[in-house]
């Protein structure tokens, strides 16, 4: 091997983690040490008196009651459904769990867009239809605490969902058979042995959908600021202190950042724990046969299936529909038949709106960009990672992972208070270095890449694992060098993963709300805060055209991901 | 061709030794078994002569050139091996014909000069025909020769298999078991062999090395093996084996066997081995088909009886100790008989 060959992992690796100190370390070090107090005049628990003020308590206790309603409505719709596309042998089961999964896919403010056009209590739709049936007060009404739970909870059941049912899918039928052969009912066997089985899956995920509402921007800001009830939470009281911008609210808004670490450092907490208990129960994990499908009564059956229909339409039918009509009226309030319809919003949000189509290119190339180098990063860490298991592998490893699990509102602040200003950095007298990420959209890309290069880890990590090291030993005795082992087995067979890695962080990229709206400098505006724009300015028609756009785009991506998935077996040979 | 010379091989994972101080010599055109159960270093030592594991100390050599030493390591693509995988390892990107062609690729030829080259070994695994194939279309046998048409297409000068045999169903084990000894008579290739089943070690290899716990305990010719182990353990190792319990031992003078006490009132007279075992405890070992029935010093009871089609399978109780009995089927006696037996061939081996 060259010497060029051998030293060019080292030297990548390295970067990598310079850009992860930096980029990772560096922002949530400042975010942290400033809350407590700079070096010199430490005031450890100074950030506790924020809390004194009644707003910002208020707005700590509804993050955690958004958290804690999100998790309980999405655990509550995730498992029956889980437990009725598997253990029911419902017709179509593949196709609705295709379906019932796509609320996840998109991101939760699209949803919540199509909700406010839906529900808002003066024009939205459904509050028209009743009352044009006679209803003489708004039935329905969005905004507020109840509302944002609403859009979160129906939005993020699919992550409680997916990993439930590959869970009951994996369990072996044996486990439940013999309990049926002890003596058990059917029911009896289902809460004593099952259950229990698929509890850790469900602990872990109710912890990342806890995680998710408590850190969410986009839906609290949408709901919680745009009715005449206001509701505020960490992340939206955050950016507000943050746009204000005198020390004062500098030093507010880095206290919160500490609580919403805080908090979404506890939930992480609690996951861990709940995957330990996972991996101890790994007999689910066991190879065997898929449990016999629970045979119902027809009337049963009926109920199950309407309930399934039911979810279907309200997460997904009725509100993606909603945008794509808005999308279409010509004017609000003249109906919503064909009559009424017209591409005229489209032209005007594309055409006459000058900054929509630099924004679609902006957020495109950016996540063109960030996949690439999440994807590329992720895959070099995992391979180092399995390559050369050590202390200063997992570092690298759990410092790429960590950035997720961290709310993006207090990442991308910790890199404004970092990198705000320039950093010069001066070799030998002579060769300055300058970093000024505000120039252009450079904040933005690292604010992603950061973010997302955990998929990439965890991705590669996961094929790697699963690519049985003697294909790539078979490579080397048949004649290869580690590089050519590594080009013609190793990277092929991982190529659908990669694929996948590069599709999973390019879409979210695509429409990122929380992290951009703090990052987006003038004339760098993206997909998202384009689309919070429009709909601030209470323009439903005109949001709802790039809501729309946004839902295609990912209905395509997602599409995209189920064809490399199915190419995917062909490893498991 | 090239014989292989393992000298002083020591390898520990973290504090684990999996191998302590083992030499082994495989001479030019040799077939070597590995024999030993899981664990023993067995599949460590063949990736060490890969040069997919590197000694901690130690040489290897394969032909003259010393490719594993003080100072000297020669990575496993430089070391021109064959090598066949317990899962296969047959790349699930690759046709067949691409798996087959892609170490000849590697040596330097041509792309029609490969694919000729890798019909060629095709038609030498008797997969003439599936080389536009993928391996996910393949049965678990035709993708095993796959493995070895990829491992003998580039000429290796050694031809190492890791247990190749284990993931096949009893009667293709067998089959693919007679096609190894054939192919490696018709290529005179040297073979290294691991293997946990004995059957394959002794139907298919020159020698057998037994291991035992990062150590090679005995190697020799299967027959030797099989007839003149140095310990139960070996005897174990391969086949079954009864062991009796040993009270008292007395050499009659003028005499080369030996009086064996075991049981209580149960005595017997032993060809003497030699040297004599000098390690306590020792135990009277004798294989099932050395006990025959129907006449004999010894009376035993039928506690238990397997039938076998040709030959029955019987539990004897002799006073207190229980042995396994290999008789024929015709006139085998039922449960509950009291039947005279002759026990023939037994040794006094050392039970470590």
């Amino acid at each position: 091997m060259s010497r060029l060959s051998r030293a060019l992992p080292a030297t990548v690796l390295a970067a990598i983690a310079l850009g992860l100190a930096l980029f990772a370390a560096v922002p949530l070090a400042v975010v942290v040490g400033r809350a407590l107090g700079l070096p010199g005049h430490l005031a450890p628990f100074r950030w506790i008196g924020v809390l004194r003020e009644p707003d910002r308590l208020r707005a700590l206790a509804s993050t955690l009651e958004i958290a804690l309603g999100t998790t309980v409505l999405a655990v509550g719709i995730g498992v029956p459904l889980a437990l009725a596309l598997v253990r029911l042998a419902l017709p179509g089961a593949r196709a609705w769990s295709g379906l019932l999964s796509l609320p996840a896919a998109v991101p939760p403010y699209l949803w919540g867009i199509a909700w406010i056009d839906l529900a808002n209590p003066r024009t939205g739709l459904l509050n028209q239809a009743a009352a044009a049936i006679g209803a003489t007060r708004p039935v329905l009404d969005i905004y507020g605490l109840g509302g944002i739970v609403w859009v979160l909870g129906l939005s993020f059941y699919p992550l409680v969902m997916l990993p439930v049912a590959a869970a009951l899918e994996r369990m072996d039928a044996s486990l439940e058979e013999s309990a049926r052969l002890a003596g058990a009912s059917p029911a009896r066997a289902m809460a004593q042995i099952t259950l229990p089985l698929i509890a850790p899956s469900i602990a872990s995920s109710a912890v990342l959908v806890l995680l998710l509402a408590a850190s969410a921007y986009g839906v609290p800001y949408l709901i919680g600021t745009g009715g005449t009830t206001h509701v505020t939470v960490l992340t939206t009281a955050i950016v507000n202190l943050i746009n204000v911008g005198d020390p004062a609210s500098l030093a507010d808004a880095m206290a919160l950042a500490l609580c919403l670490l805080l908090v979404s450092l506890a939930a992480g907490g609690i996951g861990s724990l709940a995957a330990r208990g996972e991996r101890r129960r790994a007999v689910v994990t066991g190879k065997g046969q898929r449990p016999r499908p629970v045979r119902l009564g027809s009337l049963a059956r009926a109920v199950v299936v309407c309930a399934v229909v039911v979810v279907a339409t309200v997460a997904i039918v009725l509100p993606a529909g909603t945008l794509l009509t808005v999308s279409m009226i010509r004017s609000w309030g003249a109906g919503l038949g064909p009559a009424n319809w017209s591409g005229i919003n489209y032209a005007r949000v594309l055409m006459t709106n000058h900054e929509t189509l630099p924004a679609i290119a902006r957020s495109a190339w950016l996540g063109v960009v960030a996949a690439s180098l999440a994807t590329a990063c992720g895959a070099v860490l995992a391979y180092a990672r399995r390559r050369r298991p050590g202390v200063a592998t997992k570092l690298l490893e759990w410092l790429a992972n960590a950035p997720y699990a961290v709310p993006g509102t207090v990442l991308a602040m910790g890199l404004l208070l970092a990198f705000s200003r320039e950093v010069r950095l001066v070799v030998l007298d002579r060769l300055t270095l300058v970093l000024d990420l505000f120039a252009g959209s450079a904040a933005l890309l690292v604010a992603y890449v950061v973010k997302y290069l955990s998929f990439g880890v965890r991705t590669s990590a996961s094929a790697l694992a699963q690519l049985d090291s003697s294909l790539e030993e078979a490579a080397r005795v048949s004649g290869a060098g580690q590089a050519r082992a590594a080009l013609d087995v190793v990277m092929p067979l991982l190529a659908p993963a990669l694929g996948a890695t590069w599709l999973l962080v390019f879409l979210p990229v695509l429409s990122e709300i929380t992290m951009s709206v703090l990052l987006v400098g003038p004339g760098t505006s993206v997909i998202g805060t384009v689309l919070f724009e429009l709909q601030s300015y209470a323009d439903p028609p005109a949001a709802a055209v790039l809501a729309t756009i946004l839902v295609a785009a990912t209905l395509v991506g997602q599409a995209l991901l189920h064809a490399i998935r199915k190419r995917g077996p062909r490893l498991a040979t | 061709m090239a014989s292989i010379s393992l000298r002083g091989i020591r390898k520990t994972f973290g504090i684990v030794n999996v191998l302590t101080d083992v030499s082994l010599e495989v001479a030019d055109g040799e077939f070597v078994a590995l024999l030993g159960p899981s664990g023993c270093g067995k599949s460590t030592l063949v990736r060490i002569v890969a040069g997919l594991d590197r000694p901690d100390t130690g040489e290897v050599r394969i032909g003259e050139r010393l490719v594993d030493g003080p100072g000297a390591h020669m990575p496993p693509e430089a070391r021109n091996l064959g090598m066949v995988f317990q899962s296969y390892a047959v790349w699930p990107h690759k046709t067949v014909l691409g798996n087959v062609a892609y170490p000849l690729r590697l040596r330097g030829a041509s792309r029609p000069a490969a694919t000729e080259g890798a019909r060629q070994a095709l038609d030498l695994v008797r997969l003439t025909g599936l080389g536009d194939r993928y391996p996910h279309e393949l049965s678990g046998g035709q993708q095993q020769r796959v493995a070895l048409a990829r491992a003998l297409v580039g000429e290796p000068a050694v031809l190492l298999l890791d247990e190749p045999l284990s993931n096949l169903d009893a009667r293709l084990r067998e089959e693919m078991r007679a096609e190894l000894a054939s192919l490696r008579d018709r290529l005179g290739v040297t073979v290294l062999l691991v293997t946990h089943d004995q059957a394959e070690a002794l139907a298919t290899a020159d020698r057998v090395a037994v291991m035992r716990a990062g150590r090679i305990a005995q190697i020799g010719t299967p027959s030797r093996l099989y007839d003149e182990p140095i310990d139960l353990y070996v005897a174990e190792v391969l086949g079954p084996v009864n062991s009796l319990p040993v009270r008292s031992v007395r050499q009659p003078s003028g005499s080369d066997d030996l009086i064996v006490e075991t049981v209580e009132g149960c005595t017997m007279s032993v060809s003497s081995p030699r040297p004599l075992p000098t390690v306590e405890p020792v135990v009277l070992a004798f294989r099932p088909e050395h006990v025959t029935i129907g006449e004999g010093p010894l009376t035993a009871a039928v506690e238990a009886r397997g039938y076998l089609g040709s030959r029955v399978e019987l539990t004897l109780a002799i006073g207190t100790e229980s042995i396994r009995a290999s008789v024929p089927a015709v006139g085998a006696p039922q449960v509950g008989d009291h039947v005279p037996i002759r026990i023939s061939g037994a040794r006094l081996l050392p039970r470590t």
